[in-house]
């Protein structure tokens, strides 16, 4: 899923479990960035993935696209 | 931090960053150190010299040109020798592509945070256990800058992987290995002095 933080960075959130958080480079965006390793850690963790200003986010993936639901648990 | 808070991490996470979000992560990690369980960072760097600089520089004035002139010298800089030797015409051409359907002007402000990173003061306020990942051949930010990163924050290891700057892009399944394994060793350490 995606969501709003208060300064406006979109982000893409999946799994559940201990949080862990991942930032992306220049040019980049969390989907290009990390893709796989978001699907591989959601297994054990909350993966937490901003999009920093400016990153181009391509309009199928600004809606969670791509990420698993987060677990209500834990 | 406002985006993770904004998640209800206040009881700590893993942080992991590449290039500028490495920046973003050391950051992060020396202004919240009660927070950060653990740190890596790949292809990070502690502050931008001239020669950095003249670089971002470069890259913005290509962008504002033409996306696909920055996104192809962007292949040729991000990607190890060993990489692009091994590419033929059309890959890199796909390569080119890739990038440049990710480059706009949106990103002037990243290049602009690039040209200015002066991190060297707050290094020493790290508390979290940390990994600094060098890529042998990147030529954006080359190891010694990394290696710089390491020796500045407390206990910080210090590792060097083939590949170019764009590591996530050119050996995503070596490279995230590498980062699942360290998460993993992370937690459980965490989990033992709990």
């Amino acid at each position: 899923m995606s969501l709003q933080a208060p300064d406006l960075l979109s982000m893409t959130t999946a799994g559940s479990g201990p949080a862990v958080v991942l930032i992306h480079g220049t040019g980049a965006d969390a989907e290009s960035n990390w893709g796989p390793l978001i699907a591989t850690l959601s297994t054990s963790y909350t993966v937490f993935a901003p999009n920093l200003p400016g990153a181009r986010v391509p309009p199928h993936r600004r809606r969670g696209g791509s990420s698993c639901p987060r677990s209500p648990t834990k | 931090m406002a985006a993770v808070r904004a998640a209800g991490l206040a009881e700590g996470f893993h942080l992991v960053g590449h290039s500028l979000g490495a920046v973003v992560a050391t950051a992060v990690a020396a202004r919240h150190p009660g927070q950060v369980r653990s740190l890596l960072l790949h292809a990070g760097w502690v502050s931008t010299g001239p020669r950095e600089a003249l670089m971002f520089d470069l890259w913005s004035r290509l962008l504002r040109i033409d996306p696909e002139l920055l996104a192809r010298l962007l292949v040729l800089e991000a990607m190890s020798p060993a990489m692009l030797a091994q590419a033929n015409g059309s890959q890199l051409e796909e390569m080119v592509a890739g990038f440049t359907s990710m480059l706009d002007t949106r990103i002037l402000g990243q290049l602009g945070l690039d040209a200015r990173i002066d991190l060297a003061p707050e290094l020493h306020a790290i508390r979290a256990a940390t990994l600094v990942l060098a890529s042998a051949d990147d030529r954006i930010i080359p190891p010694p800058h990394q290696r710089a990163l390491a020796e500045a924050i407390p206990g910080a290891q210090f590792r060097e992987v083939p590949g170019g700057h764009g590591l996530p892009f050119e050996d995503p399944a070596g490279f995230f290995h590498i980062v699942t394994e360290w998460i993993t060793g992370q937690q459980a350490r965490t989990q033992a002095t709990a």
